[in-house]
């Protein structure tokens, strides 16, 4: 278990040893953690980088506030902690930073539902939502190790905008669904990762691309042939994009473990009803609505109907109905 | 004389400015007319924190002049020297001092809390703004941020950073104080403006610092006490701070809550009020007039005394424009 070679496809140690490569190139980078770097790492930077690690404890908004004091002098703090602490209990600190209008970035470890042993203080299923009324914060979440680099590289050497990189910890889920060969991250859009054109589902992340990829191949044995895709950017999206992708299909699933309320969900459909990008689709959206589960991924995943057994029953149902 | 509203123009305070006089002296003039700017500049608005923009206006006055001057042309280098209220709510009186240092204009002054003009808590987006703040607690941390920055990029400028007494409520001021000691930020000085108010109650009443001095030195600061309004005190604390090396420092200043117009001093209205009255909101226009007319006598005995010809004062309310506004607006 300890073998590190293990883990060179887990997206934290994928983020830390690209963000040290990115480290040596931009002086300007500055990491700084409230301890919580074990869990991705983060050891390793500081070992390579000691002047540009700060260690700064238990104290998030102090953190937070810091980053921004650093950012207003040019440099670019990269900010880590669990998401469900850095963008709850530092919210009105990364806000205030947000209008001094720097460029901080935000790991947001741990988001979404897994793993649910820790419970509910842990799991993160309100950053989205926290996040996304802050005009300049560009929200990303990779599905995989390889996304997970070329969103960082993205992020640190092309955006303009705060981005908040929501990274979700353990393992990659066994029978991933690669990302389409030759991928390259594109901002605002998504990949396809199945053909299909009874019905669209748009999620991200591990997770949840995981179970919608089990429940495609359940319904592929029926016959019913959904299209994938991921869609890493949270809060930004290209019309042009969607409205080609979308085409004539009639059903749209939108799947997330993030709360069903303010999430990536309400994001897209709001932008595709603003931008009239719909035309008479049928929507659906999967998500929990309750304070997350404590249990394994498993039963937790059940209990919330997000694994992909229910996932295939409740989209097939939707499908009959037409 | 009520339906005025007076400014000492720039180039009044550039002559001051420039007089051959004691810094002390000077300090004193240059804190006069810019009470009466300050005053002016919230009169104007229809809005703003009278009570504690007097009282941290001497502060302000000898970091930005005296102590670790600013300058027009360095607002924008990064080996300034970084001075900001982590309180926010003072800004009226910042606005005021950097008019009166030339880097922000009279027009903008006249536009406080107006579209297209001066926000109503500091913003960088406005010239000589360091930081933006007025959520309270979070000043420090900010401040440290800086100064980390400064010494990683070998930049030179001190940083120094005000807060309030009540905002040592905030808990994160505690972090703040607790992560500068440690990453050993001895830079840093904080002054608080402990003008002993908070909103409309005393903060012993609300909640009690209690013995805020040795709180601090428990923290690993070094800690000093002066009258927040004296010049020479405030110059001594700053010499004795330059010496100490080994520690963060921090300035409890103690002031008064409308510090200079008499009846908004808290010292004289909480003797006979529950409530401050003066802490947010413009004054009608009859406590303004008594309040200009105050401070202009004040203005001319002090120049007189000197022997200095009194500054000339620029009416902007000609047409009698302002709107009676006997409520005050409580936006805190």
């Amino acid at each position: 278990m300890n073998n590190s070679k293990k883990k060179n496809n887990w997206i934290t140690n994928s983020f830390t040893d690209c963000l040290i490569k990115q480290a040596e190139k931009k002086k300007e980078i500055i990491l700084l953690d409230a301890d919580l770097s074990d869990d991705v790492n983060l050891f390793k930077f500081a070992k390579k980088f000691p002047k540009r690690f700060i260690q700064n404890g238990i104290a998030e908004q102090d953190m937070v506030s810091m980053a921004g004091g650093l950012a207003l002098m040019g440099l670019l703090p990269v900010v880590n902690s669990f998401a469900s602490f850095l963008t709850a209990r530092a919210n009105e600190q990364i806000y205030n930073n947000s209008t001094e209008n720097t460029k901080i970035i935000y790991m947001c470890l741990y988001a979404g539902i897994l793993p649910a042993g820790a419970g509910k203080s842990h799991q993160s299923l309100r950053d989205i939502s926290l996040l996304s009324s802050i005009p300049n914060m560009k929200i990303y979440h990779p599905y995989n190790f390889l996304e997970t680099r070329k969103i960082l590289k993205y992020c640190i050497n092309i955006e303009r905008n705060n981005c908040a990189i929501r990274l979700s910890i353990g393992p990659p889920p066994t029978g991933s669904l690669s990302l389409p060969k030759n991928y390259n991250f594109k901002p605002n859009k998504g990949s396809v990762m199945t053909k299909g054109s009874d019905g669209i589902i748009f999620s991200y992340g591990q997770t949840m691309i995981n179970q919608a990829y089990k429940a495609y191949q359940i319904l592929l044995k029926q016959k019913i042939k959904l299209k994938l895709i991921n869609m890493p950017c949270i809060n930004s999206f290209d019309k042009k994009w969607l409205k080609k992708t979308i085409g004539k299909i009639k059903h749209l699933f939108f799947l997330e473990d993030h709360n069903i309320n303010g999430g990536f969900s309400d994001l897209i459909i709001s932008f595709m009803m603003n931008n009239k990008i719909l035309n008479n689709q049928v929507l659906q959206k999967f998500g929990p609505s309750e304070f997350p589960a404590c249990g394994t991924p498993e039963e937790v995943l059940k209990y919330h109907k997000l694994d992909h057994i229910s996932l295939a029953s409740q989209i097939k149902k939707k499908l009959k109905n037409k | 004389m009520s339906s005025e509203i007076l400014f000492v123009s720039y180039r009044e305070i550039n002559k001051i400015i420039n007089l051959k006089i004691n810094d002390y002296v000077k300090a004193e003039l240059l804190a006069l007319v810019n009470r009466l700017n300050t005053i002016s500049i919230i009169k104007k608005a229809g809005s703003g924190h009278i009570g504690t923009s007097l009282s941290a206006i001497d502060i302000f006055i000898w970091v930005k002049f005296f102590q670790f001057k600013t300058y027009k042309k360095d607002i924008k280098k990064k080996f300034r020297n970084i001075f900001f209220s982590s309180k926010g709510h003072d800004v009226p009186a910042l606005y005021s001092v950097l008019y009166s240092l030339g880097i922000i204009n009279f027009n903008k002054i006249l536009k406080l809390r107006k579209i297209g003009g001066l926000d109503g808590h500091p913003d960088i987006s406005v010239p000589g703004i360091d930081a933006n703040t007025g959520s309270l607690g979070m000043g420090l941390s900010k401040a440290k941020g800086i100064l980390w920055a400064k010494k990683y990029l070998g930049k030179k400028g001190k940083v120094v950073v005000v807060t309030g007494d009540g905002e040592f409520q905030e808990g994160q001021i505690f972090e703040a104080l607790q992560t500068i000691s440690h990453q050993r930020l001895n830079e840093i000085i904080v002054i608080i403006d402990h003008n002993k108010i908070q909103s409309s109650q005393f903060v012993k009443k609300i909640i009690d610092l209690k013995n805020l001095k040795k709180k601090i030195e428990t923290f690993g600061w070094y800690v000093r006490r002066c009258d927040g309004h004296n010049f020479k005190k405030l110059n001594k604390v700053f010499n004795k701070f330059s010496k100490i090396k080994n520690k963060p420092k921090l300035l409890i200043a103690d002031t008064i809550k409308g510090k200079g117009i008499s009846f908004m001093e808290h010292t004289k209205i909480m003797r006979k009020q529950k409530n401050y009255t003066w802490h947010a909101g413009a004054p009608n226009n009859k406590d303004f007039g008594l309040a200009q007319e105050e401070l202009i006598k004040k203005i001319k005995l002090k120049f007189s005394e000197k022997l200095l010809p009194f500054p000339k004062f620029i009416n902007i309310n000609k047409k009698n424009e302002t709107k009676s506004n006997n409520n005050l607006i409580e936006i805190h």
